[in-house]
């Protein structure tokens, strides 16, 4: 094969797609649906990936005393926390601390002043800094066994939690994907189909003329090719516009630490780009093995 | 005939998937640069014959060789040469309605990926040999009977075919069309090319008296050398 050769079947291909206007046009769009969403499943899979290994990253423990505890009980949590093996540095955060950070996180005091009065509902907090990671959990564990502690916060806590969704989502995305790429081969197989049909009577005199099978089935080939990469194209520009919307949007919630990556989504796109060329090309194919008797 | 046979049929069967008969033992030779006529009654077998030898279809038992080729063994790619070796023309023409007398004929060369210079140069000349280098630009519902099969027969013969196959060629035009349509078939075979026709048309071969085959129930009930369309002893 040519670049001659190619250039005829891409040329072929394109009149085959005029001649079937509509009918490329929804397999175009079908592809681009489908690849979309594989794409954003991709996405959101990548993403959470990172947000979870940000969170796991963090070696902070918070341990929450009892509500009723005064300064004075409250400090003899303290010294028993300082015992743990594995503690490096503990800070105290008082009730008063708490609450104060607790109203500016809220804008401004006086609507939660207002309904509070005198009351502060805020705990004494140690915030706890393990020597290393992984004796956090170990520092949890004993952390909780202690009297007058009613709550430790752990950010791996919320990782795992945070994983086992986005393991459930996983497994369903994969499904899902799978689904979707089986309805665009469909589709392309379809149009195929019908192109092949059109075409029947110049099929015919190919083959009477002896015509090479890459030569007559090189334009129906290239059109599903054609299909599948422009359905990409179409879905790959609207994920790259979404992301960028979402990431800019993301940069400015400080706890999600996730930005804008060109490299990430540059993979991404080149990858949803060979899937499009690769389910037209598959889609192609079944169909030239179905119709196309040689 | 000191000629060694291009197409040879050896006790030849072809039964069709609903039991239908196409051919029934038939054997044999057709030399380089004859001229044969298949004639019978619809049925009898004679597009069977025709579609074997190139292949469109494949048959039951027995064997057809043709250029010593075992044809029911070839390969795809050999297959396309056996293709690019024999011409067909049908009763109905077979063109292609959206292109012109000219693209109709071209096109059988840009299938075979020839350059667009070749085509320019060669399209021309087989336009003139059937005689409608004028209606190159006509497209085929603008053009007779006559003039359609004319094209197709410039398609069949227009990458030098050595065997040409005719599939009554005349059944869809008027007796003196027919007259000059088998001119160029004489013509296309004085030059050496092979030429086997199935045909119904007595007058035909009654005038030119060439080698004829008949067909009755898929077998060969009669072959005779400048033979009529009926048996007369």
């Amino acid at each position: 094969m040519n670049l001659k050769q190619i250039g005829y079947f891409l040329k072929q291909a394109l009149k085959n797609m005029a001649r079937n206007k509509v009918m490329s046009f929804s397999t175009i769009l079908t592809v681009a649906i489908s690849l979309l969403i594989v794409g954003s499943f991709v996405v959101f899979i990548v993403n959470a990936g990172m947000f979870i290994e940000n969170q796991s990253d963090k070696t902070q423990l918070s341990v929450f005393v009892d509500t009723t505890y005064t300064q004075e009980q409250a400090k003899a949590v303290e010294n028993k926390l300082k015992e743990i093996d594995g503690v490096d540095t503990l800070q105290y955060k008082s009730k008063d601390e708490a609450l104060k950070e607790m109203i500016d996180k809220q804008g401004g005091e006086s609507g939660l002043q207002a309904i509070l009065g005198n009351e502060n509902p805020m705990p004494h907090t140690f915030i706890i800094t393990g020597t290393d990671n992984t004796k956090l959990e170990g520092i949890s564990t004993v952390a909780k066994t202690i009297e007058g502690v009613y709550k430790v916060d752990y950010a791996k806590d919320l990782a795992d939690r945070l994983t086992s969704i986005v393991n459930a989502v996983r497994v369903g995305g994969v499904v899902a994907v799978g689904i979707l790429f089986l309805i665009a081969v469909f589709l392309i197989s379809t149009t195929i189909k019908l192109a092949l049909y059109a075409k029947r009577k110049e099929i015919q005199v190919m083959k009477y003329v002896g015509s090479s099978n890459s030569f007559i089935q090189g334009p129906f080939l290239a059109s599903g090719m054609l299909l599948g990469f422009l359905g990409a194209f179409v879905s790959s520009v609207i994920l790259f516009v979404a992301y960028k919307f979402l990431m800019d949007w993301a940069q400015n919630v400080e706890f999600l630490n996730l930005s804008f990556q060109s490299g990430q989504i540059t993979l991404i796109i080149a990858g949803l780009l060979l899937s499009g060329i690769l389910v037209g090309a598959v889609g192609s194919y079944i169909s030239l093995r179905k119709y196309l008797e040689v | 005939m000191n000629q060694p046979a291009i197409v040879r049929l050896e006790n030849v069967t072809k039964v069709y998937g609903n039991k239908t008969i196409g051919l029934d033992h038939v054997s044999t030779n057709i030399h380089k640069g004859e001229f044969v006529f298949l004639v019978g009654a619809s049925g009898a077998g004679k597009s069977t014959f025709l579609k074997l030898l190139f292949r469109e279809e494949k048959p039951t038992s027995g064997k057809i060789y043709v250029g010593n080729k075992n044809i029911s063994l070839l390969k795809t790619k050999e297959l396309n040469i056996l293709r690019k070796n024999i011409g067909v023309v049908f009763q109905d023409f077979r063109l292609l309605e959206d292109r012109t007398a000219y693209e109709n004929i071209a096109y059988a060369m840009e299938v075979l990926g020839y350059a667009k210079k070749d085509i320019m140069d060669r399209v021309p000349k087989i336009l003139k040999k059937v005689g409608m280098q004028h209606r190159q630009e006509h497209y085929p519902q603008q053009l007779s009977g006559g003039e359609q099969q004319r094209i197709a027969i410039g398609r069949a013969i227009i990458n030098s075919p050595k065997i040409l196959l005719a599939d009554e060629p005349s059944g869809n035009v008027d007796p003196s069309t027919a007259v000059e349509i088998m001119d160029i078939f004489k013509e296309i075979n004085s030059v050496g090319t092979t030429i086997i026709m199935a045909t119904h048309d007595r007058f035909i071969v009654d005038q030119l008296a060439k080698r004829v085959i008949e067909l009755k129930k898929g077998q060969i009930t009669r072959d005779q050398e400048g033979g009529r369309y009926t048996y007369e002893s």
